[in-house]
């Protein structure tokens, strides 16, 4: 382990960067690109499956599968990339040294060791349980065993972002206020922090449920409870996408916040009512009340939806301010037209944020209303909200941050700036394509986690609307654009890391 | 900023107070959401139908 | 700088383009708050509301008597069942198949019992997409007129085991 006072300052940002945190945020983020490749080649295969066209895996394989691309994509690669940022938010931004580094190391192993294990599991066929492992519906025990483990090693890693926090505000090596990023990412650490206890408070009990040491548990309960880790843990990627977004508005127009005042009160909407949204699971379950429905999904009166809608005007505005002061001034739109468009990190903002709002957003809040929800519930239309939140939204805007992290904390020259660019577009748009099929097959009632929506096997024979297939289809080929587009992701970022040109000490080179 | 107060606004100490921040992060869903909840689904009553 | 402290004092008001677009979004929150509301109460095509709990078991046994006593039929091995008018209609879920097969009229209400006797499965009604979840241990219990005439599948999208993709069910209106 390095020495604990190894410290070299960046020669673009000016800021103390130790050691121990860079080592530590390079071995996150190089494994959340390990899970993301894992999660992708399984995006293929079941992106193929669903093509009745090609009818890729058998039924056994898909389940297992699908199963694994949820739990790689979902949790692993993004919460892997998520503590990298973490510390890079604390320890980094703040000039800090990091809390504890042989702690962090510590939850690194377990978070590592928690994901073989589910990997495993998963893979072996002994967790074929999809991403959310209903009760009663079982898997082996040591299955939950690994989510318990990666959910302490994740939780672990927020205690040292706080940790990092205090340090550096004892130590005072910032003044005033911690930077916006900082805000958000603390944000994204307390919404993480309630998504993992809910985690630990319903897997444990169903890992003694799997051992026999409980007999019954309460299968809608678990849907409660799951929820709260399962979406939730969508909430922390909200919080810490939309603090990407704000650092991407920096690294490439040099973008600063126009207010704020405004920015952080809607961090602070996030942190308090953000983590109600789980219930837009639980609105056609039985038992539960309207009342505990209608007050949770409205995430009392919308304020959750508020603080997106003012991230949504502050970003554009940071970016349109510096841009204007750059010169950019012609017309309303030439800030716009002349902005780094042929570097990944701007297109990756703006089409996300644009997918994440026009896409995600907005079918979340519509099938997040009772009635709509019994239009939508469990159909592919909910599959295509979550690709556009998720996937356009925070994977998107994490790729366009790799590239710049790879010089500013690996020191080493992106392999393929072309590539990179490129790979944003691709992505954008077989994204698009991928969520607009999926929305489309799943209004017409389209199921999700389904081998086959053309019901060969079936005993009461159905068939679907043709158009079902032709939405399909087209959620088939931008599922295939998008995999190539992650597919270059994961080349260049691999290519760069490992065998980029190292930087000189004094070279403020970002791209 | 020379008109600007000498004192640092109360809002603006909430905000940088994480701690706090923290604490009204885990009470407002866990009694909104899970608490309310678990407690729906545990005072449910028990049908014993026996017949159409 | 978003990555560098503000300065010493941020608190300050918002522009005017600022206040304009965040009262314009929190009126429309209002007005989302308010319909969500009014759906509930004045829409009436709501999701359960009646709670209700019963032991899988319990279910077995109802869906049991409720099949024997109003069958007039099979297909594929799964009873068809034709419930009088307004009577309790009891829509059992297992690994694969809705049973039973239900003959309905059009324009009588139903009140439809619907749970599972083992995993978790996802009850929708095709093809006019109707989707409710459905909870072992828990009774879904909803009030329905079918409005038209003709045959309606139900699905299941819900993962529920290897045979998910085949499990369909059927109700006849005539």
């Amino acid at each position: 382990m390095s020495n604990e006072l190894d410290v070299r300052t960046c020669p673009i940002t000016g800021k103390k960067v130790f050691k121990n945190a860079q080592n530590l945020i390079w071995i996150n983020a190089v494994t959340a690109v390990v899970f993301i490749l894992i999660g992708g080649i399984m995006a293929f295969t079941v992106a193929m499956t669903r093509w009745p066209a090609v009818h890729l895996l058998s039924a056994d394989m898909f389940y297992r599968f699908l199963t694994a691309h949820g739990f790689n994509m979902l949790i692993f690669w993004i919460v892997f990339f998520e503590i990298a940022g973490l510390y890079f938010g604390s320890a980094v931004l703040l000039n800090s040294r990091l809390a504890a580094p042989r702690l962090a190391w510590f939850a690194y192993i377990l978070m590592l060791v928690g994901a073989i294990i589910v990997d495993i599991m998963i893979f072996t066929g002994k967790a074929t349980v999809m991403f959310t492992s209903y009760v009663p519906l079982k898997a082996d025990p040591l299955y939950y065993v690994g989510v318990i483990l990666f959910a302490v090693g994740a939780l672990i890693g927020c205690a040292i972002f706080f940790g990092t926090l205090a340090v550096a505000k004892a130590e005072k090596t910032y003044e005033g206020s911690v930077p916006l990023v900082t805000f958000g990412l603390s944000a994204a650490a307390i919404i993480a922090v309630w998504t993992l206890a809910c985690g630990a408070i319903i897997y444990i009990p169903t890992f003694l449920w799997s051992i026999g040491l409980i007999q019954n548990l309460d299968a809608a309960m678990y849907r409660l409870i799951f929820w709260g880790l399962g979406h939730a843990s969508q909430q922390i990627n909200v919080t810490a996408m939309v603090s990407v977004w704000y650092l991407l508005a920096t690294l490439t127009v040099g973008a600063k916040p126009v207010n704020e005042k405004i920015c952080r009160s809607a961090f602070v909407l996030y942190i308090l009512f953000i983590n109600l949204a789980p219930e837009h699971h639980l609105l056609t379950d039985p038992t539960l009340s309207p009342w505990h429905k209608m007050v949770n999904t409205s995430y009392m009166m919308y304020l959750a939806v508020l603080a997106s809608m003012i991230h949504a005007l502050a970003i554009p505005m940071t970016a349109e301010v510096a841009q204007r002061k750059k010169g950019y001034t012609k017309g309303m739109f030439e800030w716009l037209t002349k902005a780094p468009w042929n570097e990944p990190g701007f297109p990756a903002m703006i089409f996300s944020l644009i997918l994440f709002g026009f896409i995600g957003g907005i079918t979340g809040v519509t099938y997040g209303t009772e009635q709509l929800s019994i239009k939508s519930h469990n159909t592919w239309a909910l599959t295509g909200h979550y690709h556009g939140t998720v996937v356009g939204g925070t994977t998107l805007a994490f790729m366009g941050l790799t590239y710049y992290v790879i010089p500013l904390i690996f020191r080493r020259n992106l392999i393929g700036k072309k590539w990179a660019t490129a790979q944003v577009y691709i992505y954008a748009i077989g994204i698009t394509l991928l969520t607009i099929g999926m929305g489309g097959a799943g209004t017409l009632g389209s199921p999700r986690r389904h081998w086959d929506v053309t019901f060969a096997d079936a005993i009461i024979p159905f068939s679907f609307d043709p158009t079902v297939i032709l939405f399909t289809t087209i959620a088939a080929i931008g599922g295939l654009i998008a995999v190539t587009g992650g597919a270059i992701y994961v080349g260049v970022s691999v290519l760069s890391v490992f065998f980029g040109r190292k930087l000189a000490p004094n070279e403020a080179k970002l791209l | 900023m020379a008109e600007e107060k000498d004192k640092i606004s109360a809002w603006q100490l909430m905000f940088d107070d994480i701690s706090l921040l923290f604490l009204l992060g885990m009470v407002i869903p866990t009694v909104l959401y899970l608490l309310w909840g678990v407690m729906e689904y545990a005072n449910a009553p028990i049908a014993t139908i026996t017949g159409p | 700088m978003s990555i560098m402290s503000p300065e010493k004092y941020w608190w300050k008001p918002a522009d005017l383009q600022e206040k304009i677009w965040i009262t314009i979004a929190m009126l429309w929150c209002l007005v989302l708050t308010i319909m969500m509301f009014g759906w509930h109460f004045f829409g009436t095509q709501n999701p359960s509301i009646e709670p209700l709990k019963i032991t899988p078991e319990n279910y077995r046994t109802v869906s049991e008597a409720f099949i024997a006593k109003y069958k007039v039929g099979e297909e594929a091995g799964i009873p068809i069942v034709a419930p009088p008018d307004g009577a309790d209609v009891y829509l059992r879920a297992q690994m694969w198949n809705w049973t039973p097969i239900l003959k309905l009229k059009k324009g009588v209400n139903y009140k439809f019992h619907i749970s599972s006797v083992d995993l978790m499965h996802g009850f929708s009604l095709m093809p006019i997409v109707m989707n409710f979840q459905i909870v072992p241990g828990h009774d879904n219990i909803l009030n329905m007129t079918p409005t038209s005439t003709g045959t309606f599948h139900i699905l299941c999208n819900e993962f529920c085991g290897i045979g998910h993709h085949t499990m369909i069910g059927k109700i006849i209106v005539i």
